[in-house]
C-alpha cells in the first residue's frame, strides 16, 4: 500500500493503538460453519490489526447474539464492530442497532458477507471458502479502520404536499395526505376535477357509474379545509430536493383567463398526472378514413347518449354487427407497427383494455340485442378478481371471438364497392382459433380498443430528471420492494404515470403514495443517509470537474469563499439534500479533495489491503 | 381464398339445440379429453369453431362430426360449460336435415312439434292405406290367415316397396351429398387420396367396426367403475344387433316362408327374431332408462329427437313381439289384429323416417367411418426405381 495515500486524509482517525474492533462470526446454524471453519477465522481475525475480540456464536441475529455485540461494547470498551453473516441486506440494520444500543455510533459498524459470498457459493471448498471469508472480514477491519461517526442527514422540512394532477389518484393521495393533517396543494389542468375517468360510462368491475365514483372522490377533496385546488391550472417550474422543493404554478382564474403565478414551498411531490389514450395514426385500422372506426373512448361517448333499441344506431343507420380490435397502441411489434414520435414502439401491455373491450361488448349485446359483436384479440388479459366474469358473460352472450398474431395484424378497408345498407368496412385477418385461415370480416362499425400512453408530465421529468421506463411512464425504485417512490427523494408516484393500471390499482397506488408522503412530512426535519459527497475545502482547487460530472442538478456547484488572505476562489459544495452518493464526483477530481462520508477512499484501499494481503501474512497472524 | 365470417350458422345450429355453445372460448380441453380425437386436427373443437366463424361448406364436408360416439368427457371437462357433445349432436342434426335435399327432416329434426305432428300424418296415412285394402275388422279373424285377410299381405308389400323406394331416394341423395362434399374436401386437402385399391379394406373395416362396436368401445374404456352390462356401447350394440336380427329374421320370413303361414314357436327365424327382438328390447330399455336418470354425461342432454327415436323403435320392437304372442292366442279377439296392424304402422314409420330423423345416424356414422378410413389409408408408392449404375 501507498504510504502517502494511506495517510492522506481522514483526519479523526484513531491511532492502531486506540482501534478495539470486536469481530462476531455467526454459524447460522450450520448455514455457515458447516463449510467454514469459523473457529479458525475467529483464531485469525484475533490477530488482526486493532482486534480486541473475535467471537462465534450460533446466531448472531437472536438476541442473545445481539446482547453479546451490546455487552462487549461497554465491558471490552470496544469502539469498532464487524459482523461477519448473512447478506447485509438481511441484517445490517439488526447490527447497526445492537451498535447502537451499546452506546456506539451505528456507523462504525461493518458487515461481511459469509454466508452467501463463502459457505453457500463454495461449499464444495471448505478451506477455501474459509480463506475467502478471513479476506473479507480483513477487508471489514480494514474499512473500519478509517471509519468515523456519521449522522443521519437532516434538513428542514416544509410540511405541505403537492399533487399533481386532479383525476382519481390526485384527488385519492389529496384526500389520504389531508386526512392525516398535511395541508395539499391540489392542481389540476382541466376545468374540473376527475381526470380520463370523466369519460367512462361505468366502471369495472362494479359496473357503478363513474360520475357516483368521482363524486365519492370529489367529496372527500372539495371543502376540505386542508385541500386548496387549483383547477385550470399547471406546474411550470420546478426546483429544490426533499423537505424543500420550490414550486411555480402558473394558472388561469375566472373566465376572462387572467393569467396568475403562485409559488410555493412544498416538502414532498405526489405525481398523479395520470395517462392518455392512444391515438392512433390517420389510416391506421383506417381510422379517420371512415367515420364508423372509433376508439373506445369515442364509442363510449357514442354508447353514453344512444337510446336502448334493438340495433344501435350511428349517424341515422343501424349498427348491425360491430368489431372490436384489442391491443390497438399497445403490444406493438417492431417491424410490423410504425413506430411513434420518439422512434419506439409501445411493446406494452396496457392492461384495462381487454376488460373494457369485454364490458363495452357485453353492454353491446345487453342494451342491442340484434347488434352483433365480434372480438378480434392477440390474448385476453382478464386479470383481475371479477374481470374474467365479463369474459364469460360476453361469450355466453354470443359475441364472438378470434386471435390474431401480433406480428400478422388485422388490415381494415372501407368497402367502396359495397351495396347500400350493406356493412361498409371489411376486416381481413388470421384467425389462429380457426387453425390460421385467412378470414373476412364486414361489420358496420369497429373499435379499437386504445391503450394508455404516458407523456403527461414531461415538463416536471425534464426539470427533476425523473427517470423513465422505455414504455415513457415513471419508472419506481423497485416494482416490488419500493412501488410507488422514484429515485429522485420526495417523490412519489400515484397511478397510471407510472405505468397502465385501472381504477382499483390506481387508487392502492395513490393510497400508498400518500402514506409515504405523510410518512416524510411527518417530521420536522428530513432525515436521509449519511453516504454523500463532502469537500475538503482547502484541498479543493475549484477546477469545477465534480460538477461536469455531476448528474444530479444543483447537488453539486462551485461557489466563490474567500480566504483568509482575501482573495476570492471557487469551491465545490455538495447540497446534501440533492447528493445520492454516486462517486461520479470522487473519480474526476484531480486534487483527491472530494470524498463520499462511509465509503472514503483511504476506506477503499483498506478494504484492497485486507483482501489482497498475502496469505502467509494472514497465516502468521495467528502463529 | 378468405372465408367470410357470419354468425348465421351457430344460430341455425343451436336452433336444432346446442344452447350453450356460445360460451365456448376455444380452449381445445374437448381435444386434450376426446379419446377419439387422435389423429383427427384438433377434434371436436374445430367443429364447433366452423360452427362459430359460419364454414358452412367445411362443417357439411366434415364426415368427423359422425365420429363421435356421445361419451360426453369433453361436456365433463369443458372449462366454460359449453356442452360439446351437445353441439355435436345438434350439428349432426343440421347437417342430416342440410343433406335431405326433401326439406322434410329440418321440420322434423328442427323441432319436437314437427316430428310428432309427421309422425301422426305418416301413422294415419299408413293405417288408412292398410285399412282400405282389408275392409273391417273381423273380430272372428284370430289366426294368421284372419290376419291376412284383415290386412292383405299384397297390399303390405306393394306399400312398403313404394316406401323403400321414396326413402332410398330420399337416402341415396343424402348419401350421395355427404360423399360428394366429404370426398372432394379429402380430395381437394390429398390430391391423390381415395385410391380405389384402398376402398374394399376401408369398407370391410368399417362393416366390421359398425357390427362389433370397436371405436365406440374406445370411448368408454377409461370408465372401470361401470359394470359391462351397463356400458354404452354394449347398450348401444344390443340396439344394433337386435335389429339387425330382427330384420334378418323378418327378411329370411319374407323370402322362405309362405305369405301368412303359421308356423311353431321354434321355427328358426322366429326364434332368431324372439331373441333379437329380446336383445333389443334391452338396449332400449337401459338407454331409456339412463337418459330418464340422465346420471351419466352422454344420457344427459337428451332431446326431443333422442326420445323420439328410442319410443318409436321401442315401440316398434314391443308390437313386434306382442304380434308373436298373439298368433298363439286362441281365437275371437280383436286385440291380435290391432297389434299387429299397429306393428307394421310403426315399423313403416320407422322405415320412412330412417333419412328424416335419429335414425339416420345408422347410415351417415357407418358411411363417415369408412370414409375416414379410406381417406386416411396410407397411399401405396409406386416402387422407387432402381438407381442407374
Amino acid at each position: 500500500m501507498n504510504d502517502k495515500t494511506a495517510s492522506g486524509s481522514g483526519p479523526a482517525n484513531p491511532s492502531a493503538e486506540a482501534l478495539r474492533i470486536g469481530v462476531y462470526i455467526c454459524r447460522c446454524g450450520g448455514n455457515i460453519s458447516d463449510v467454514v471453519d469459523v473457529e479458525r477465522v475467529a483464531e485469525v481475525c484475533r490477530h488482526l490489526p486493532g482486534v480486541v475480540t473475535a467471537n462465534v456464536h450460533t446466531f448472531m441475529c437472536s438476541d442473545p447474539g445481539q446482547k453479546n455485540i451490546s455487552e462487549d461494547i461497554r465491558n471490552e470498551k470496544l469502539n469498532r464492530v464487524v459482523v461477519a453473516s448473512c447478506s447485509p441486506f438481511l441484517h445490517e440494520l439488526t447490527f447497526r442497532g445492537a451498535v447502537q444500543r451499546g452506546g456506539l455510533n451505528p456507523y462504525l459498524y461493518e458487515h461481511a458477507n459469509i454466508r452467501e459470498q463463502c459457505s453457500w457459493s463454495h461449499k464444495h471448498d471448505p478451506q477455501g471458502a474459509t480463506a475467502k471469508a478471513i479476506r473479507l472480514i480483513a477487508a471489514a477491519v480494514g474499512k473500519l479502520r478509517y471509519a468515523e461517526p456519521l449522522d443521519q442527514i437532516r434538513l428542514p422540512n416544509q410540511r405541505q404536499a403537492l399533487v399533481v394532477g386532479g383525476g382519481v389518484a390526485g384527488m385519492k393521495a389529496a384526500a389520504d395526505l389531508a386526512g392525516r393533517g398535511i395541508p395539499v396543494l391540489l392542481v389540476e389542468q382541466s376545468e374540473r376535477l376527475g381526470g380520463q375517468v370523466n369519460r367512462w360510462n361505468r366502471v369495472f368491475p362494479t359496473e357503478q357509474p363513474a360520475a357516483e365514483l368521482l363524486g365519492a372522490l370529489r367529496k372527500q377533496v372539495e371543502g376540505h379545509p386542508r385541500i386548496e385546488i387549483l383547477l385550470r391550472s399547471r406546474v411550470t417550474k420546478i426546483s429544490g430536493f426533499i423537505g424543500n422543493f420550490q414550486v411555480t404554478v402558473e394558472g388561469q382564474i375566472g373566465p376572462a383567463g387572467r393569467r396568475t403565478e403562485v409559488a410555493v414551498t412544498v416538502g414532498a411531490l405526489v405525481m398523479a398526472t395520470g395517462f392518455l389514450p392512444y391515438a392512433p395514426r390517420d389510416g391506421e385500422y383506417a381510422y379517420h378514413r371512415h367515420p364508423a372506426v372509433l376508439t373506445t373512448p369515442e364509442f363510449l361517448e357514442l354508447l353514453r347518449h344512444a337510446p336502448d333499441a334493438a340495433t344501435l344506431q350511428f349517424q341515422g343507420r343501424p349498427v348491425r354487427s360491430i368489431a372490436f380490435i384489442h391491443c390497438v397502441g399497445s403490444r406493438q411489434v417492431d417491424g410490423v407497427q410504425e413506430p411513434q414520435a420518439d422512434g419506439k414502439i409501445n411493446n406494452y401491455c396496457s392492461r384495462v383494455c381487454c376488460t373494457t373491450v369485454l364490458q363495452q361488448a357485453l353492454a353491446v349485446r345487453q342494451r342491442f340485442p340484434e347488434t352483433e359483436v365480434f372480438d378480434l384479440h392477440q390474448d385476453i388479459r382478464t386479470y383481475g378478481r371479477g374481470h374474467e366474469d365479463y369474459y364469460i358473460q360476453a361469450s355466453q352472450a354470443g359475441v364472438i371471438f378470434f386471435r390474431y398474431h401480433g406480428d400478422e395484424i388485422p388490415t381494415v378497408a372501407p368497402r367502396t364497392d359495397a351495396p347500400a345498407g350493406a356493412p361498409p368496412l371489411r376486416l381481413t385477418f388470421k384467425d389462429y382459433l380457426t387453425w390460421g385461415e385467412e378470414l373476412t370480416l364486414d361489420v358496420d362499425m369497429l373499435v379499437l380498443a386504445v391503450g394508455m400512453t404516458a407523456g403527461t408530465c414531461q415538463s416536471l421529468v425534464e426539470q427533476l430528471k425523473l427517470p423513465c421506463g422505455e414504455d415513457r411512464f415513471l419508472q419506481e425504485i423497485h416494482p416490488k420492494l419500493r412501488p410507488v417512490e422514484i429515485s429522485v427523494n420526495g417523490v412519489l408516484l400515484a397511478g397510471a404515470v407510472q405505468g397502465p393500471m385501472n381504477i382499483r390499482e390506481t387508487l392502492a397506488a395513490a393510497g400508498a403514495a400518500a402514506v409515504k408522503a405523510a410518512a416524510i412530512l411527518a417530521k420536522e426535519q428530513v432525515e436521509l443517509n449519511p453516504y454523500v459527497a463532502q469537500v475538503d475545502a482547502d484541498l479543493c482547487e475549484g477546477t469545477g470537474q465534480c460538477v461536469e460530472q455531476c448528474e444530479y442538478d444543483g447537488a453539486l456547484r462551485l461557489v466563490q469563499v474567500t480566504n483568509g488572505d482575501g482573495k476570492a476562489r471557487q469551491r465545490a459544495e455538495v447540497n446534501p439534500g440533492l447528493c445520492v452518493g454516486c462517486g461520479a464526483c470522487v473519480a474526476v477530481c484531480p486534487a483527491r479533495a472530494i470524498n463520499l462520508n462511509g465509503w472514503r477512499l483511504d476506506q477503499y484501499e483498506a478494504m484492497v489491503d485486507g483482501l489482497v494481503a498475502e496469505a502467509p501474512a494472514l497465516a502468521a497472524a495467528t502463529a | 381464398m378468405a372465408h367470410s365470417v357470419s354468425s348465421k350458422l351457430i344460430r341455425r345450429i343451436q336452433a336444432y339445440g346446442a344452447f350453450d355453445v356460445s360460451a365456448c372460448f376455444n380452449c381445445g380441453n374437448c381435444t386434450a379429453v376426446c379419446p377419439l380425437a387422435q389423429d383427427r386436427g384438433g377434434f371436436p373443437r374445430r367443429l364447433i369453431r366452423l360452427g362459430q366463424v359460419g364454414m358452412k361448406k367445411a362443417l357439411l364436408a366434415d364426415e368427423d362430426l359422425w365420429m363421435c360416439f356421445g361419451c360426453g368427457e369433453c361436456s365433463k371437462t369443458c372449462p366454460r360449460q359449453a356442452d360439446p357433445a351437445q353441439y355435436l349432436g345438434a350439428a349432426r342434426r343440421y347437417v342430416t336435415s342440410c343433406y335431405d335435399f326433401t326439406g322434410i327432416s329440418r321440420l322434423m329434426l328442427g323441432s319436437a312439434w314437427g316430428q310428432l305432428l309427421g309422425f301422426l300424418v305418416l301413422s294415419a296415412l299408413f293405417t288408412l292405406l292398410l285399412l282400405h285394402g282389408g275392409g273391417i275388422i273381423d273380430p272372428k279373424a284370430i289366426h294368421e290367415q284372419a290376419l291376412f285377410k284383415f290386412l292383405p299381405g299384397p297390399w303390405i308389400h306393394a306399400i312398403g316397396v313404394a316406401l323403400f323406394a321414396i326413402i332410398a331416394l330420399s337416402m341415396l341423395t343424402g348419401v350421395a351429398s355427404m360423399l360428394w362434399r366429404t370426398c372432394g374436401r379429402h380430395l381437394r386437402e390429398a390430391p391423390g387420396s381415395l385410391s380405389l385399391a384402398a376402398l374394399p379394406a376401408a369398407l370391410a373395416a368399417s362393416i366390421g367396426d359398425a357390427l362389433a362396436h370397436q371405436t365406440h368401445r374406445r370411448c368408454d374404456a377409461d370408465q372401470p367403475e361401470v359394470p359391462w352390462f351397463r356400458r354404452p356401447w354394449l347398450i348401444h350394440a344390443a340396439i344394433v344387433w337386435g335389429f339387425l336380427g330382427m330384420l334378418a329374421a323378418t327378411s329370411l320370413d319374407f323370402l322362405f316362408k309362405p305369405i301368412g303361414s303359421n308356423v311353431p314357436p321354434w321355427y328358426p327365424m322366429r326364434i332368431l327374431g324372439t331373441i333379437s327382438g329380446l336383445v333389443c328390447l334391452y338396449g332400449l330399455t337401459m338407454a331409456m332408462v339412463r337418459r330418464l336418470r340422465a346420471v351419466e354425461t352422454p344420457y344427459r342432454s337428451s332431446g326431443f329427437a333422442d326420445w323420439f327415436f328410442l319410443l318409436l323403435l321401442t315401440a316398434t320392437v314391443g308390437t313386434g313381439l306382442a304380434t308373436e304372442v298373439v298368433v298363439y292366442l286362441p281365437t275371437g279377439s280383436v286385440v291380435g289384429p290391432l297389434i299387429f296392424l299397429a306393428h307394421v304402422v310403426l315399423a313403416m314409420d320407422l322405415i320412412v323416417l330412417l333419412p328424416l330423423s335419429k335414425f339416420a345416424h345408422a347410415v351417415y356414422r357407418p358411411l363417415a367411418m369408412c370414409i375416414h378410413r379410406w381417406a386416411t389409408a396410407p397411399v401405396a408408392q409406386p416402387a422407387a426405381q432402381p438407381a442407374a449404375i
